[in-house]
C-alpha cells in the first residue's frame, strides 16, 4: 500500500507551549484511519498541517510523498461544523469549494456532478435551499458533497459528527462508511469517541496528552458493516481504549474544543 | 409702497428731534462695520477717546460683509452697516430696518471698485471673462451687485449669478487674492484695502473700473447704510442720535487729523499709511448723515437691484397662498416628524398628534413673528412650490445629489481600500486605524472645507472633498468592523479548498461584507447630507447650500426652510425605503447566521 499522508518526528509548539513531542504516523492510500486522542491533544492542528494550514516546527509532514505545500490541493476538509456560506444555497455551497479551487468556470461545469454529490448524501430535493433552512445534519451532509465535489484524493474530517443527535450521527457514519467504500479515498477522520473509531476504521491513532506522541497504533480488522455488541475482538479492543483514555483524560470526555 | 415712501419711512432722521437728555448712567451702542483698515480709521476717534460722550458708551466691531448681512436679521447689534440692497429685501421679510445714516458712499473719482485679473493674464477686458470664474467676497453683497451691474451695462454681458456668461462664486474676502494668485479663480472683485495691496504689489490688475463706469451711468452711488430697528429707535431715541452724531465727528476727525489718524491705523493693519489718502480721496467717502443726494443714490441702488441680473430676486410683499400649497407643507411636516419605527397604530396616531401640534405651534408662532425669523407654513408651501417648479432650483438639488453620489461612492472606495489594507498588512493596521481615523474625526467638516476652498477654490471639488474626508472615517470604522467580524471559520474553510486570494475575496469576503457596506452605505448618506449643506454653503457655487446662502443673504427665511423640510423628507424616504431595506436585506442574506 502507498503511503497517502506521513507524519515524521514532527515537533511543534503553540504560543509558546509544547503540543508535540515527536508525533509519528502513517496513512495508507484508501486507508480509513481514525485518530483519537483525549481533547486539546493536537487532532485538529494535526490536520491543519497535513492541510498546509500551518507549518510544523521540525519533523517532517508528506502529503503523497510531497510536502504539505504542494499537496494541500489533493486534500478536501469536512469540519466539526459545516462551515457554509449563509448567503448559498445547498447547490451553491457544494460548488463553493469548487470555484475556491478551480475557479468559477469549473464551477459552472460541475453544477450536474454537484446534483449528483447531493444525490449521494441524499439531499437531491434540497439543493435550493439555505442552510437556515436546514437541519444540522443535512448541512453536515452539504460539508461532505462539498468535499467530494472538488474529487479529492484525501478527506480530512475533524469530528464531523460530535455535534449531531445520536441517531443522525449514526446514520452519517453508515453514510461516510459507504461513500468511502464507493469511492475508495483516503480518510482520516478524528474523533474522541471510542465507538465511532471502532465502528469506521481500518487503523485506529491514539495519541496522549500534551506534549503529545502517539501512544498506540491499532489495526481493526473486523468485517464491515460492525456490530460492537456481537464482536468480541472489538469488545476487547474497546475496553482496553477506554481504560487507556480513562487515564488520558481524567475528567470528562464528552466534549472538546474544536 | 412705492419705493419713495418706502424711503422715506426707513430713513430715521426724524425721529431725531426729541430733545437732549441727560442719561444717569452711560448707555452702550454697539456698532458692526465693515472689517476693513479704512473703516478701522473711520471709527478710530471714538475707539480712542477723541470723540467723547457724557450719553453713551460705543463698542465698535469690525465683521466681514456676509456677517454684517446676517447680523442684521439677528439683531445682535444696536447699529449695523449693512448692504443697500438688503434694506427691502429685508421689508419684505418682516425686518423693518431704518437707515440712521450713509456708511459707504462713491467718491466723484470712482476709483478702487473693478476686477482684478493676476498680472499677464490672458483676459484683458470684462469680455475676455466669458466662461470663467469670477470670485466676489459676497455674491450679495451691494458692492458686488454694481460691479455686475457695471460689466452688463458697459459690456452687454449677462451678469447673473446663474446661468449668466460668467461664472461667480463667492469666497471669504481675505482668500481673494489667494484665489487669483493660485489660479481657482480668473478674475476678483477686490475692494478697499484688498484693491489697495493689489494695486501696491503690481501682482493684480484691474481690467474693468466699474466704480468709474457706475459713476458715468448712475452717478455717485450708496452701497452701505447704518440702519437700526424701530424699536430700538423707539426705545433710546437720544442714544442713537448721540451715536449718529459720534460717528459723523470720528469720520471728520480722522480726515482732520490724518496724520495721527491713518498713522496709527496703518501701523496696526500692517498698510501703507498713502492707502487711507487714497481709500477717503479716490473712492469711496464716509457720510454718516443721511441727505438728499444719500436719498437719491439709495433710491438708485434699488432701482439697480429691481432691475436686475437675477430673475429669483425676491419681490416685495408677502405671498397669499391657497389651502392645497398649506396642505402640502402639513403633509411634509408629518412625514418628517413621523417615527421611523412607528408600526403599531397607537405609535402612528402619536407622531400624528405630534406633528400636528408640531404644525400647529409653527402656525402660532409664525402669526406672531416676522417671516424672516420663521415663516407661515403658507409661505413654505408656497416656496416649496417655486422649488419644485423651477429648473434653476432643482438643478441645485440635483448638485447637491450629484455631490452626495459622488462622495459617497469615493468615501466608501477608499474606505474600504484603507481597511483592507489594514486589515491584510498588520503593518499598516496602527497607521490607518490609530493615526489617520482618528486624526481625519477630530477634525470638523467646516475646517475642511475652509482648507479645501484653499486648495481647490470655490468648486464642486471642494464641497465632494470635504464630504468625502467627512465620511470616510465612517467607511473605515464600518468596515474595520465587518473586517474583524468576519467568520474565521468560513474564512479557514476557504483556504482549505483554494490559495486564490482573489477567489477566496470574491467568494467569501465581499458577500460577508455586504451587510455592513449596506450599514456604512445608510450611516453615510445621513451624514453625507448634514456635511453637504455647510460644504456648499462655505465652498460651493451650486447645491443646496449654495442656495441657502443666498437666500439668508436675502432673509428670505421661507427658502430655507424649504430646503431643511426637504432634506428631512428625503433623508427619511431614502432611509425608509431604500437604506433599511437593503441593510435588513443583505444581514438577512448574507449575514452570519447560525447555520454553519
Ligand atoms: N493558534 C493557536 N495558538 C496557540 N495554541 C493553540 C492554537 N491552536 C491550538 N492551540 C492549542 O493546541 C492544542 C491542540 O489543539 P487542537 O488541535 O485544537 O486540539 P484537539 O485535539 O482537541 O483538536 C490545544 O492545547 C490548543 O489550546
Ligand atoms: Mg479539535
Amino acid at each position: 500500500m502507498n503511503t497517502a499522508i506521513a507524519f515524521e518526528n514532527v515537533g511543534l509548539a503553540l504560543g509558546g507551549e509544547r503540543i508535540y513531542d515527536s508525533v509519528d504516523f502513517t496513512v495508507g492510500e484508501g486507508e480509513f484511519v481514525c485518530l483519537l486522542g483525549p481533547s486539546g491533544c493536537g487532532k485538529s492542528t494535526s490536520l491543519r498541517i497535513i492541510g498546509d494550514l500551518l507549518r510544523p516546527d521540525n519533523g517532517r509532514v508528506l502529503v503523497n510523498g510531497r510536502a504539505p505545500a504542494e499537496g494541500w490541493s489533493e486534500i478536501a476538509f469536512v469540519f466539526q461544523s459545516p462551515r457554509l456560506a449563509p448567503w448559498r444555497n445547498a447547490l451553491a455551497n457544494v460548488l463553493l469549494g469548487v470555484e475556491l479551487r478551480f475557479g468559477k468556470a469549473a464551477a459552472r461545469r460541475s453544477t450536474d456532478k454537484a446534483r449528483e454529490l447531493l444525490a449521494l448524501v441524499g439531499l437531491l430535493d434540497s439543493a435550493a435551499k439555505y442552510p437556515l433552512m436546514l437541519s444540522g445534519g443535512e448541512r453536515q451532509r452539504v460539508a461532505i458533497a462539498r468535499a467530494l465535489a472538488v474529487d479529492p484524493a484525501i478527506i480530512l474530517f475533524d469530528e464531523p459528527f460530535s455535534a449531531l443527535d445520536p441517531n443522525t450521527r449514526g446514520r452519517l457514519r453508515a453514510e461516510i462508511e459507504r461513500i468511502w467504500l464507493e469511492t475508495k479515498k483516503t480518510i482520516l477522520f478524528v474523533t474522541h469517541d471510542i465507538d465511532e473509531a471502532l465502528t469506521l476504521a481500518d487503523r485506529i491513532v491514539l495519541m496522549s496528552n500534551k506534549p503529545t506522541r502517539v501512544l498506540e497504533d491499532i489495526r481493526i480488522a473486523a468485517p464491515r458493516p460492525r456490530n460492537l455488541n456481537d464482536d468480541h475482538a472489538l469488545a476487547a479492543i474497546k475496553t482496553r481504549l477506554q481504560d487507556l483514555f480513562h487515564s488520558l483524560e481524567p475528567a470528562t470526555t464528552e466534549d472538546s474544543p474544536s | 409702497m412705492k419705493r419713495r415712501q418706502f424711503l422715506k419711512y426707513a430713513a430715521a432722521p426724524a425721529l431725531f428731534a426729541a430733545p437732549y437728555v441727560h442719561a444717569q448712567a452711560k448707555q452702550k451702542v454697539t456698532y458692526a462695520h465693515l472689517l476693513d483698515p479704512c473703516y478701522d480709521a473711520v471709527v478710530w476717534a471714538i475707539k480712542n477717546g477723541r470723540v467723547k460722550s457724557d450719553v453713551i458708551d460705543v463698542e465698535t466691531t469690525g465683521v466681514t460683509i456676509p456677517t454684517l448681512l446676517q447680523a442684521t436679521s439677528t439683531k445682535q447689534f444696536d447699529v449695523v452697516m449693512t448692504a443697500v440692497i438688503g434694506v427691502p429685501a429685508a421689508a419684505a421679510r418682516g425686518l423693518e430696518l431704518r437707515i440712521l445714516s450713509a456708511g459707504l458712499y462713491s467718491s466723484p473719482a470712482g476709483e478702487g471698485g473693478g476686477v482684478w485679473v493676476k498680472k499677464g493674464s490672458p483676459f484683458k477686458t470684462a469680455t475676455d471673462l466669458k466662461g470663467k470664474t469670477l470670485a466676489s467676497y459676497g455674491l450679495r453683497a451691494t458692492g458686488y451687485m454694481f460691479v455686475r451691474e457695471a460689466m452688463a451695462k458697459k459690456f452687454g454681458l449677462n451678469m447673473a449669478l446663474e446661468g449668466g456668461d460668467i461664472r461667480q462664486v463667492e469666497v471669504q474676502a481675505p482668500n481673494l487674492p489667494a484665489a487669483l494668485a493660485t489660479g481657482q479663480a480668473d478674475a476678483a472683485a477686490l475692494i478697499h484695502s484688498q484693491a489697495w495691496r493689489a494695486l501696491q504689489t503690481g501682482d493684480f490688475v484691474n481690467i474693468c473700473e466699474t466704480g468709474v463706469i457706475l459713476n458715468e451711468i448712475h452717478g455717485r452711488l450708496v452701497s452701505a447704510v447704518n440702519v437700526s430697528y424701530p424699536e430700538k429707535l423707539a426705545a433710546r431715541p437720544d442714544a442713537f442720535k448721540e451715536f449718529s452724531r459720534m460717528l459723523k465727528a470720528s469720520s471728520d476727525y480722522a480726515l482732520a487729523n490724518r496724520d495721527e489718524v491713518f498713522g496709527a491705523v496703518a501701523k496696526q493693519a500692517n498698510i501703507d499709511r498713502k492707502f487711507f489718502d487714497w481709500w477717503f480721496d479716490r473712492t469711496s467717502t464716509v457720510p454718516a448723515v443721511f441727505g438728499d443726494a444719500h436719498a437719491k443714490a439709495v433710491t438708485t441702488a434699488w432701482n439697480i437691484g429691481l432691475a436686475g441680473h437675477d430673475p429669483e430676486r425676491p419681490r416685495r410683499g408677502r405671498a397669499h397662498l391657497g389651502p392645497s400649497a398649506q396642505g402640502v407643507t402639513a403633509a411634509t411636516a408629518r412625514h418628517g416628524a413621523a417615527a421611523p419605527d412607528a408600526s403599531t397604530r397607537t405609535k402612528a396616531l402619536v407622531a400624528l398628534a405630534f406633528a400636528a401640534t408640531l404644525a400647529l405651534a409653527w402656525s402660532l408662532a409664525a402669526g406672531r413673528v416676522p417671516p424672516y425669523i420663521l415663516p407661515a407654513p403658507a409661505d413654505v408651501g408656497k416656496a416649496a412650490l417655486a422649488f419644485f417648479g423651477s429648473a434653476r432650483q432643482l438643478a441645485h438639488l440635483g448638485a447637491t445629489l450629484g455631490h452626495i453620489g459622488a462622495s459617497i461612492a469615493i468615501a466608501f472606495v477608499l474606505g474600504a481600500l484603507l481597511a483592507l489594507l489594514a486589515h491584510y498588512a498588520a503593518w499598516s493596521a496602527p497607521a490607518i486605524h490609530r493615526r489617520l481615523s482618528p486624526f481625519l474625526n477630530a477634525f470638523s467638516g467646516i475646517g475642511w472645507t475652509l482648507l479645501a476652498v484653499i486648495w481647490f477654490g470655490v468648486s464642486s471639488a471642494t464641497v465632494v472633498f470635504t464630504i468625502t474626508i467627512v465620511l470616510l472615517p465612517f467607511a473605515l470604522v464600518n468596515l474595520r468592523e465587518g473586517l474583524e467580524a468576519l467568520d474565521r471559520e468560513l474564512l479557514e474553510m476557504g483556504r482549505s479548498f483554494g490559495r486564490s486570494r482573489l477567489r477566496h475575496f470574491a467568494a467569501i469576503v465581499v458577500p460577508a461584507l455586504l451587510p455592513f457596506g449596506a450599514a456604512t452605505l445608510r450611516i453615510m448618506f445621513g451624514v453625507a447630507w448634514k456635511v453637504a449643506l455647510t460644504a456648499e454653503l462655505f465652498g460651493g457655487s451650486r447645491g443646496l447650500g449654495y442656495m441657502i446662502n443666498i437666500a439668508r443673504q436675502d432673509y428670505d427665511t421661507a427658502t430655507i426652510f424649504t430646503v431643511i423640510l426637504f432634506i428631512i423628507l428625503a433623508v427619511y424616504l431614502a432611509d425608509r425605503l431604500a437604506f433599511a431595506p437593503l441593510e435588513r436585506y443583505t444581514s438577512r442574506h448574507f449575514g452570519r447566521a447560525k447555520a454553519r
